[in-house]
């Protein structure tokens, strides 16, 4: 049985975008959104389910509608990579909805602790649950200098700027949100003592 | 459409049907003591924008689900989603919607309940807790474990009206002791302080895992607070030991059935069930082939 093709570039990534760049695929905008919606869905959902232990329509559309923007900047980011990528062999749109195909980890690593927190009584204390962001970090890293390798033409060099460019923006809007939501300044001030 | 991704938005759009099919709100007796109306309140509940999953405009049909009478929305150092939160809300029915603050200093968080705007969070204690009574609210010791109580002075414990007693992290055997030992400090300069039990509801519910039974006057936003102020709460969480003054625990003792969170319903673990295994399907299979 052949494997889906997500799970695929997310096991083979270099493998499976060369298959893909070889097909002959028109990218159109709307095939770039319906992969960032589903990830939209997913962490939409996902939070709302987390939170409210419920899945009523209402609930479930509203938690979308605010979640979206994870979404969003993920787009932006991937536009601004993509934009960098001056002789790349694909159109934008097709470049974008090759880069949201390389979202499984990510999709997972949600859906996975989504699970954990719904379905068991699984003490999950925060030290676990951070060290576990390395698994779809790390993997993610490895999808992207692949899809920077493949579907943006560039030499090994320059793959690995623009990866290390798409992870530390993604990083830092992570962290910028946090930061801007939880009051970490003044626990920064407090842990370095000022 | 392949098969496999059919059936996953066949079942993600049973499991949302059945999810809104099921999505009612308990019935609830009105228990009354001692001439005074028991509420179930929760005030320390985080909203988006913020460290929150729920949108603050979902948050009191959410808090009628979870048989809640009144909740705060206490961001960090902000209001405007406790006023978004009050903003939307039905005022005739359903529970009440107070604005909060969850005030993050460098040695203390403290949760502001019935105030309007944010208090500085860059001074002492004593300091916030008095600007929280300028505005006739009330100062609640949030989660005061180590890291985050350092900055009560004598004084400031003093001018607390409130501590959170009940707490998730309060059930852990290891910080367990830090909440006794914290109350017990407080008590020793203010026996009448209120025993608050919060959920710290964030993004991994369930919103009024822990609790507080308020004995009101009135059901209305000065009635809460005045409760606070007064010390006339007694804080729970899930099913275990109601805590606060013993006068009071005893009152609401005989009540204990009545006043625990409803329970969720196989039909809502089924729908959750169906939803979760529907987005790990269509996260695998993707959009289109």
């Amino acid at each position: 049985m052949r494997l889906p093709l997500d799970l695929r570039l997310a096991l083979s990534p270099l493998e499976t975008y060369r298959q893909l760049i070889a097909e002959p695929v028109r990218g159109t905008w709307l095939r770039a959104f319906e992969r960032a919606a589903l990830v939209a869905v997913i962490i939409g959902t996902a939070v709302t389910m987390s939170s409210a232990r419920r899945v009523p329509l209402g609930l479930v559309l509203t938690g979308i509608v605010c979640w979206i923007f994870v979404a969003v900047v993920q787009w932006l980011i991937g536009l601004a990579v993509i934009g960098q990528a001056r002789g790349r062999p694909m159109s934008v749109p097709r470049c974008l909805e090759l880069l949201f195909l390389g979202h499984l980890p990510w999709s997972l690593w949600t859906l996975v602790m989504l699970g954990l927190y719904t379905f068991t009584t699984l003490p999950m204390g925060l030290a676990p649950q951070v060290i576990s962001l390395l698994i779809p970090g790390v993997w993610t890293t490895i999808i992207m200098l692949a899809f920077c390798r493949t579907a943006l033409g560039c030499t090994p060099a320059r793959a690995r700027i623009l990866t290390a460019a798409h992870q530390a923006l993604t990083w830092t809007a992570f962290f910028a949100y946090v930061f801007l939501v939880s009051g970490f300044w003044s626990r920064i001030l407090a842990f370095v003592g000022a | 459409m392949s098969g496999a991704r059919i059936l996953a938005v066949c079942g993600l759009a049973a499991g949302v049907a059945l999810g809104t099919l099921t999505d009612t709100t308990p019935a609830r007796e009105r228990i009354t003591v001692d001439g005074y109306q028991v509420l179930s309140g929760d005030f320390h509940v985080h909203a988006f924008v913020g460290d929150g999953g729920i949108a603050p405009w979902m948050l009191q049909r959410h808090a009628a689900r979870v048989g809640l009478d009144v909740i705060a929305i206490t961001n960090h150092n902000q209001t405007l989603a406790g006023r978004l939160g009050r903003w939307a809300a039905q005022p005739s029915s359903g529970p009440l919607m107070l604005v909060g603050e969850e005030i993050t200093g460098r040695d203390f968080h403290l949760i502001a309940v019935g105030i309007e705007q944010p208090v500085n969070w860059d001074q002492p204690a004593r300091d916030a807790i008095a600007d929280v009574h300028a505005q006739g609210g009330v100062a609640i010791a949030a989660h005061p474990l180590h890291g985050f109580a350092e900055g009560y002075d004598a004084i400031a414990l003093a001018e607390l009206d409130g501590l959170e007693a009940a707490h998730p992290d309060s059930i852990a055997s290891t910080s367990a002791p830090q909440f006794e030992e914290f109350y017990q400090r407080v008590l020793m300069r203010n026996p009448e302080v209120a025993a608050i039990g919060s959920s710290d509801f964030h993004t991994s519910g369930p919103m009024g895992l822990c609790r507080t039974y308020l004995l009101v006057r009135e059901r209305s936003e000065a009635g809460v607070v005045d409760a606070i102020r007064d010390g006339r709460t007694v804080g729970r969480c899930e099913s275990s030991r109601l805590r606060g003054r013993p006068e009071l625990v005893r009152l609401l003792e005989p009540h204990r059935d009545a006043l625990a969170p409803p329970d969720e319903t196989v039909a809502q673990h089924l729908a959750m069930a169906l939803v979760w295994l529907s987005l790990v399907a269509l996260a695998l299979v993707g959009p289109r082939s």
